[in-house]
C-alpha cells in the first residue's frame, strides 16, 4: 500500500486535517495507530478475530465522530476508549450468543509464523507459547485485560483506568494479582 | 526492613515504575536482602517477555484499505460537515479580519506621517525648537550693519539656541527681527521705547 502519511506530519497535523474530511490524513492515522489499537482490542475481546473487526470499527466511529476529539487527551487513549466502549457491547452480543472462541483463538494464533522454521528450538518455543496462552485463558477477563493492556500495548496505570474505567488502585491490584496467577499457573505447567 | 508480605503486593508496581518514589525505595532496599522477592520479581518480568511473545499480533495486512473503504462507504454526519464548513469559515473570516486590520492600521499610519504638521510636530519631537537666546552681535559681513549701541536684548538666558537675532534696526536699536527656522516665521521684536513712541 502507498505511504498516505509523510512521516513528518505530526499526530495534531494530521488530526487537525483528518477532522476537515481529508481522507488520506485519516489513512495515515490508521496506520500509525492500528497495531495498538487491535492489540488493546484483543485484550478486551480476548479473539483475534473479534479484536481486527473491533479495531476496525473503532477506526470507522473515530472518523465518524472526530469532532468530539477535543485533545485533551492523546489520540491514542481516545482511540482506546472508543475501543474499550466497543468491547463493552461486543461482551454484552458475546453473552447473549455464546461462542466457543478459545480454540479459534489459539488456531489463529498459530498463523504467526516463527522465525526458526520448525527447528527444535522453534517447537519449544510454540510450545511455551500454548502453555502461556493456555494460562492466560485461565485468568478471569479483569485481569486478562490489564496484564494485556499493560503487558502488550506498554500502557500506564493511568491510561488502563481510564480505559476500564475504574480506579488507578484497581488497575495495580489487578495486575499483581493477574501476574500471581500466570506466575503459579506456568510453574504448575511447567511442572507438568 | 519491611516483611515480604507488605513488600510482595508492591513488586508488580515496582517492575512497571508505578511506584513512588518513597516504596520505590523501599522496595529496592528489601529485594537488596531478599532472595525470594528478587525471584518473583524475575518471575514477573519473565511472564512479561512470554505474554509478548506468545500474543505477537501478526501483520495487518490490508487493514488500513479495509477501514479506509469502509470510511468512504459511511458518509460523515450531517452534523460534522456542517460543524466543520462553518469553523473553517471562522477560521477564514478571523484570516480576513486580521489582514483587514493591519490594512487599515498601516493606512492611516501613512495618512497620519503624510500631514505636514504631523512631520513638524514628530521632527519637533527629536530636534525641539530652541529658545532665541543669542544676539547676532557679529553682522560684520553686511554693508548695511548698523551702529548700534543698544544692548543686545536678551531674549532668555541660560539655554543654547540655533535661533538668533539677524538683524538690528540701526534706526530703532529697539526693534530686533530674527527667524524661527523650523516654523519658518519671521519675529519682529518691538522694545518698550518703541511702543512708547520714544524714537
Amino acid at each position: 500500500m502507498r505511504n498516505i502519511g509523510r512521516p513528518e506530519d505530526g499526530e495534531s497535523e494530521l488530526v487537525r486535517r483528518a477532522r476537515r474530511g481529508d481522507r488520506e490524513a485519516f489513512g495515515a492515522l490508521v496506520q500509525r495507530y492500528q497495531q495498538r489499537v487491535v492489540g488493546v482490542a484483543r485484550a478486551l475481546v480476548h479473539n483475534p478475530d473479534d479484536a481486527l473487526e473491533l479495531g476496525q470499527e473503532t477506526f470507522i466511529r473515530a472518523f465518524q465522530n472526530l469532532s468530539s476529539f477535543e485533545g485533551r487527551s492523546s489520540f491514542s487513549t481516545w482511540l482506546y476508549r472508543i475501543a474499550s466502549n466497543l468491547a463493552i457491547d461486543w461482551r454484552r452480543k458475546e453473552n447473549r450468543y455464546p461462542v466457543a472462541h478459545g480454540e479459534e483463538a489459539d488456531n489463529e494464533l498459530r498463523k504467526i509464523p516463527s522465525a526458526q522454521g520448525d527447528s527444535f528450538g522453534a517447537v519449544a518455543r510454540d510450545e511455551l507459547n500454548h502453555k502461556v496462552r493456555e494460562a492466560l485463558k485461565q485468568l478471569t477477563p479483569e485481569h486478562r485485560q490489564v496484564i494485556l493492556l499493560r503487558e502488550m500495548e506498554g500502557l500506564s496505570y493511568e491510561e488502563i483506568s481510564e480505559i476500564l474505567d475504574c480506579p488507578k488502585g484497581t488497575v495495580m491490584s489487578r495486575l499483581h494479582y493477574a501476574r500471581s496467577h500466570l506466575r503459579s499457573l506456568l510453574k504448575d505447567l511447567q511442572a507438568e | 526492613m519491611a516483611d515480604c508480605a507488605d513488600i510482595v503486593p508492591l513488586l508488580s508496581a515496582f517492575k512497571d515504575s508505578e511506584l513512588s518514589p518513597l516504596e520505590t525505595d523501599q522496595v529496592g532496599l528489601h529485594l537488596e536482602n531478599c532472595p525470594t522477592c528478587r525471584e518473583t520479581l524475575l518471575d514477573f518480568v519473565l511472564i512479561g517477555h512470554h505474554l509478548r511473545t506468545a500474543m505477537a499480533l501478526p501483520a495487518l495486512d490490508g487493514f488500513t484499505e479495509a477501514v479506509m473503504g469502509a470510511v468512504a462507504d459511511s458518509p460523515r454526519p450531517l452534523r460534522e460537515r456542517i460543524r466543520y464548513g462553518l469553523e473553517e469559515l471562522r477560521e477564514r473570516w478571523v484570516a480576513a479580519a486580521a489582514v483587514a486590520g493591519v490594512a487599515i492600521a498601516t493606512a492611516s499610519l501613512v495618512l497620519v506621517l503624510a500631514e505636514p504638521q504631523t512631520m513638524t510636530r514628530l521632527s519637533g519631537v527629536f530636534h525641539p525648537p530652541a529658545q532665541p537666546t543669542q544676539l547676532a552681535q557679529n553682522q560684520a559681513g553686511r554693508s548695511d550693519k548698523p551702529e548700534s549701541t543698544a544692548p543686545a536684548p536678551v531674549l532668555s538666558s541660560g539655554e543654547s539656541s540655533q535661533t538668533y537675532i539677524s538683524r538690528l534696526e540701526s534706526r530703532h536699536p529697539s526693534v530686533a527681527t530674527w527667524s524661527e527656522p523650523d516654523y519658518k516665521t519671521t519675529v519682529i521684536w518691538l522694545g518698550d521705547d518703541n511702543n512708547s513712541g520714544n524714537d
